[in-house]
């Protein structure tokens, strides 16, 4: 093989030259990349560029360095869209994270049904965020809508779920629960399906009942799951917006608004592309330390 | 009074039925083991007693208290798991004292526990290893470790050294001896190697679709199989079953002459309610139970198929053989034979099984001829 490779120089030396290069393979990896430089690497660095200029995505944008960063850290609807998020974040990653490990032993326990309740559990993860939201939008219609229907019924007066400042970040995080639930109830039933079940055979010759064999087998095995879904979850919420949007356009005066709602605002409805991509790398490094801290917190071994 | 008691214990699944009716008796201090070809039930009636499964039918009492509704870590038994089932997440020391900190005991007291236990079962080092920096035999000591510090009246092994490789599999056969004969506590051991039934049991059951087909000392097991079944499954390699006929039937016995055999019949004592001469029977010869052919004497003329030679013993393959395929075992230089040889074999009914058309034993060793 070798001499195939090999030349000849003017001096009359054999040279090696270099391996041919596998074009094939280039062409297989560049399916991937190229796209990816396309609309993923490139956007960033251009984003990275534009939200340090005032743009407005007509004519050429204007150098104007760190003003927009500055202004940013005292806009008030920042603060708010930012705390809001911190808010989704804090209702939307726990009552995921129960609801999907609970939906998920409930199903790897094989009571009957369990097969349609596999279906029903997953099911809303497959419909769009946007459906979501208007089913969710009637749901929770203060006069007319099921839940308060119901919680009527047990004596409890309606609540403004969507036109209430109060209580508007429960409304879209309940929505947001029931649609990103499929996933982490996946993710779960996949990790309780790898417990071996000789271990908790042997917790329970051990002397462990149910829930102290969760405890100190199940929950420490599932650990990396948990620790996925956490972070997947996390970052599907700091990025929120198709529920905000469906559901409240940000409102009640920016009650329900998030960063990425903001942006799409500031970008879309305003034209301020520079400020609306300094908030966009805001966003980002918040997501980056939040994710940071998360892992340092939930390492993810067993 | 026995310290395991099973009567008429069944398990079925669903339609399957699994265990059919078994009566067993367990003495205290004992160590049973229980052997059986795959799908045979044995792990399965080892896990009706460590109360993993729940019997359908039947009582089971553990020293002499019934069982039936009884929780399995209620039950004063402790478990070796196939897989060892040790917890990943938990050091050595954590595994061992897994049971105690579920009972309450304090921390201290834990420790002091498991550093003993740890002492005799050499684990005091690894203490504060987890489980996956462990080796399979260290592993399988954590397993066992785990058990004696409950303290319990019996131990279940199910299959504890089925994946450990050959030489371990031998060197912890020995430690479960010594470590049965140090504790003296009723041991149930449940494998598919007839050789860890033979070197470990003081009672072997032999099971075979649910059922009991023989409860033995290994000897006995080894020289009165109560049928085929038994008399296949102990012993390696295998017991040659030959066919044969009944040529002569008298108030004190049977002779029988496997086809193709020369010389005198082989004779035994046994009785023979209901057997002709003619009846079709089947004669059982272990391989290491051939003798020196003598000119007179019963013998078996056959071609070798081919040899296997280990050393100072050989192994003689016939597959050819008119009356069933044989396997002889030669030692010194007899075990000189080569593939194609012509070889006399003699037979020495003293030394063979007799066994009738549905395959139970009509005797086992007649008169010896020699």
């Amino acid at each position: 093989m070798q001499d195939e490779h090999a030349a000849i120089d003017q001096r009359g030396h054999r040279m090696k030259q270099a391996e041919p290069i596998e074009w094939t393979g280039y062409l297989f990896v560049a399916f991937f990349a190229v796209p990816f430089l396309l609309f993923n690497v490139g956007p960033i660095l251009f984003g990275l560029f534009v939200s340090l200029t005032e743009w407005n995505i007509i004519g050429s944008p204007d150098w104007v360095g760190a003003a927009n960063y500055l202004q940013a850290l005292s806009d008030p609807w920042i603060h708010q869209a930012f705390t809001n998020v911190l808010i989704y974040g804090l209702l939307i990653v726990p009552g995921v994270v129960v609801l999907g490990l609970g939906a998920a032993l409930f199903v790897n326990a094989g009571y009957p049904l369990t097969g349609i309740a596999r279906t029903l559990f997953f099911a809303p993860h497959v419909v769009s965020a946007t459906v979501i939201g208007l089913v969710w939008v009637w749901l929770l219609d203060t006069r007319y809508g099921l839940i308060n229907v119901y919680l009527g019924r047990v004596g409890v007066d309606p609540i403004p779920w969507l036109t209430s400042a109060e209580w508007v970040i429960f409304g879209v995080s309940i929505a947001s629960v029931w649609w990103d639930m499929g996933l982490a109830f996946v993710l779960f039933l996949a990790a309780l399906q790898d417990v071996p079940k000789d271990l908790l055979e042997a917790a329970e010759m051990d002397g462990a009942n149910r829930i102290k064999r969760f405890w100190f087998v199940t929950l420490p095995l599932i650990r990396p799951a948990l620790s996925m879904v956490v972070t997947l979850q996390l970052i599907a919420t700091l990025r929120i917006f198709s529920q905000v949007y469906v559901m409240t356009n940000g409102g009640p005066a920016g009650a329900s608004a998030s960063p990425i709602h903001y942006i799409y605002n500031v970008a879309i409805e305003r034209y301020l592309f520079g400020y609306a991509s300094a908030i966009g790398v805001l966003l980002f490094i918040l997501i980056l330390v939040v994710t940071l801290l998360h892992r340092t917190v939930l390492r993810e071994t067993v | 009074m026995s310290m395991v008691e099973l009567r008429n214990v069944r398990k079925s699944f669903g339609p399957v039925d699994v265990i059919h009716g078994v009566d067993l008796d367990v003495e205290e201090g004992e160590f049973v083991v229980f052997v059986g070809p795959s799908g045979c039930g044995k792990s399965t009636l080892l896990r009706l007693i460590s109360g993993l499964e729940v019997l359908t039918d039947g009582e089971l009492s553990i020293d002499g208290r019934s069982m039936r509704g009884i929780s399995p870590s209620a039950r004063q038994v402790a478990m070796v798991f196939q897989s060892y089932a040790l917890y990943p997440h938990m050091t050595v020391a954590d595994n061992m004292s897994f049971a105690l900190r579920m009972e309450g005991v304090p921390r201290r007291q834990r420790r002091a526990q498991v550093e003993e236990i740890a002492r005799t079962l050499r684990l005091e080092d690894l203490l504060d290893r987890k489980p996956r920096e462990l080796s399979g035999g260290q592993r399988q000591r954590v397993a066992i470790g785990r058990c004696i510090v409950r303290k319990p009246k019996v131990f279940l092994f199910d299959e504890p050294l089925s994946n450990l490789d050959a030489e371990l599999r031998v060197q912890m056969r020995v430690e479960l001896t010594n470590l049965h004969r140090d504790l003296g506590v009723t041991s149930i051991y449940v494998t598919h190697d007839q050789i860890e039934a033979m070197t470990m049991a003081d009672r072997i059951v032999v099971l075979r679709d649910g059922v009991i087909e023989q409860v033995g000392t290994p000897t006995e097991l080894y020289e009165r199989p109560g049928n085929r079944f038994v008399a296949g499954f102990i012993g390696s390699p295998k017991m040659n079953f030959l066919s044969g006929e009944l040529r002569e039937l008298t108030a004190a016995g049977i002779g029988v002459a496997i086809d193709g055999q020369l010389g005198d019949p082989l004779r035994f004592d046994c009785p023979t309610d209901g057997m002709q001469v003619g009846d079709q029977v089947s004669i059982g010869i272990r391989p290491e139970h051939f003798v020196e052919p003598d000119e007179s004497g019963a013998r078996l003329r056959t071609t070798v198929g081919s040899v296997e030679k280990l050393g100072d013993e050989a192994y003689l393959y016939a597959p050819d053989n008119p009356a069933g395929p044989l396997i002889v075992r030669k030692q010194g230089r007899a075990a000189a034979s080569r593939a194609y040889d012509d070889i006399e074999l003699g037979l020495d009914a003293g030394l063979c099984h007799v066994f009738d058309r549905n395959g139970v034993a009509v005797a086992n060793g007649g008169t010896t001829n020699r």
